[in-house]
């Protein structure tokens, strides 16, 4: 990186660690900056020239946008109806004529709505459901049979607490909730846990540019 | 006693300060911590050695630099092995900035492969690769980012190429070696050797799983720390043959790979400021009770 990109960097990285004293313009200033930023990198040099460009217009005009042999391709007139039901969805920015851009969008949530059902149910659901089907008692492996225990008991307390048509009372049903109750506690504990050890790990990655690549401490 | 009262009311900013000092002290000390490589990360460099050399793989690159702290690590060391394995990576991404986030891991890997010496190779027992000025487009390549999300991956399995005519850099991807394989058959998400995603949210690893009874190839994911806790379900299942969760996971790899990372420089630092984090939890407990006690007394 060049003096001018590290000191840039550097100075944007304090301005949104200023934020940790109280809210302030510089912090504003580097939120803001980071918005636009995105936002014309993305529609710009990712929008156009990844996925624009090569995946409609050289498709459908590939004399004017194709390159290597692919410009002399036959045009892929038919990939004109997407691009048109893509349009559609800018009439969101007009009040009165929004309701246009609900077809393009009817359409995007069939489509990801039929996917996600019928491939969540096969890859997670079901091989999640058969691997909890386990044997209790594994012979000559008692630390198997142990974790075989954890993982069963767990399964069925965690789905009891989850029925909420009774409520969560008695020798039995209460008893099992509970237990569900304290699964989940561990559970969200562990989740506390990584999602620490995550924002550390980020805090550290910026504290390495800091003292290592500005400063150059390290 | 009442210093324990005093303390609940501690101003956050003071917090700050005492993580600050345990994230930049031990860096600044030069503390180094023992790394060992666990089994999910094992799992994944044990399948990337049983590969044949020449084998394509396919690295998918689902995350933006706010994550890369955690994931760009992770994604250098893979890529050197590989490139010391002489495996041929190819490189997408689901997320818009996931083709910068591949060029800039390209090129960290390529430099750490190219100073590698020919004794590493002899004590690893590995071949010595023929050449060390890789070439993109024949020993490696990246496409950059498209939109889609599972739908676009559905395609990959039936024509790598066609959603991708050109790379991230604008040349034509039809005439690359890396996408010839010799039989005159269209390189489909098939033919790769193993399927990895460096995964910061939706969007990743899970998509391939998703479509895993589709294209049938082995998969491995690198993950944010957020995310271990739900991808361990998929070690369990074996629906993926080893994880690299959140910065500790890359540590490992960068151990395996025998390089001295950011990841294992990070070691420390995380360790500290996770004794103090506990500190702080156990002394904000102690204070908690403290009071409920005294208000029992009351």
């Amino acid at each position: 990186m060049t003096t001018i990109t590290v000191w840039l960097g550097a100075f944007i990285t304090l301005c949104c660690f200023s934020f940790l004293y109280k809210d302030n313009p510089f912090y504003r200033f580097a939120e803001h900056l980071f918005v636009g930023v995105s936002a014309g990198y993305l529609f710009t040099t990712i929008g156009f020239h990844q996925a624009l460009k090569p995946n409609l217009l050289s498709k459908v005009m590939p004399a004017t946008f194709a390159v290597g042999k692919d410009a002399f391709n036959a045009p892929e007139l038919h990939l004109l109806i997407p691009a048109f039901m893509g349009i559609l969805i800018f009439f969101r920015l007009s009040p009165n004529l929004a309701w246009i851009s609900r077809y393009s969008f009817a359409f995007v949530m069939g489509v990801s709505t039929g996917l996600a059902i019928v491939y969540t149910t096969q890859t997670s659901l079901l091989p999640q459901i058969k691997k909890a089907i386990v044997p209790l008692f594994v012979h000559g492996d008692l630390l198997a049979s142990l974790s075989n225990w954890v993982l069963v008991i767990g399964s069925i307390s965690c789905l009891f607490f989850f029925f909420f048509s009774t409520e969560h009372r008695g020798p039995l049903y209460g008893t099992v909730s509970r237990i569900g109750i304290w699964y989940l506690m561990i559970s969200f504990g562990a989740a506390f846990g990584s999602t620490v050890m995550g924002r550390i790990s980020l805090l550290i990655g910026r504290f390495q540019f800091l003292l290592g690549e500005w400063l150059r401490l390290l | 006693m009442d210093f324990l009262l005093q303390l609940k009311d501690l101003d956050r900013r003071i917090i700050f300060v005492f993580i600050a000092l345990a994230v930049a002290g031990p860096m600044l000390l030069k503390l180094s911590f023992p790394v060992v490589p666990g089994r999910p990360v094992k799992g994944l460099f044990d399948q990337l050695d049983k590969l044949p050399a020449g084998t394509r793989t396919l690295l998918s690159f689902d995350y933006d630099p706010a994550s890369a702290p955690e994931l760009q690590p992770a994604a250098v060391a893979v890529l050197v092995h590989m490139f010391r394995c002489q495996l041929k990576p190819v490189c997408m991404a689901n997320w818009p900035v996931g083709g910068d986030m591949a060029e800039n891991a390209l090129e960290q890997a390529l430099k750490i492969f190219q100073e590698t010496p020919d004794e590493f190779y002899q004590t690893m027992g590995k071949p010595v690769p023929p050449t060390k000025e890789l070439k993109k487009g024949v020993d490696y390549v990246n496409m950059g980012y498209k939109p889609g999300g599972m739908a676009h991956i559905k395609g990959l399995i039936h024509d790598y190429l066609k959603p991708y005519p050109i790379d991230k850099d604008g040349n034509p991807t039809g005439d690359m070696p890396i996408f010839d394989l010799g039989n005159g058959k269209k390189f489909t998400l098939a033919d790769a050797g193993i399927i990895m995603s460096f995964t910061a949210g939706t969007g990743g690893i899970e998509v391939y799983i998703g479509l895993g009874g589709e294209h049938k190839r082995p998969m491995a994911a690198s993950c944010t720390s957020v995310n271990i806790p739900k991808f361990y379900t998929y070690l369990q299942t074996k629906q993926l043959v080893g994880m690299v969760g959140g910065l500790p996971g890359a540590a490992e790899c960068e151990s395996i790979i025998q390089y001295k990372g950011p990841a294992q420089r990070g070691m420390a630092p995380q360790s500290i400021a996770h004794l103090v984090i506990m500190l702080f939890i156990v002394v904000g407990n102690i204070a908690y009770l403290y009071e409920l006690s005294k208000t029992k007394k009351a």
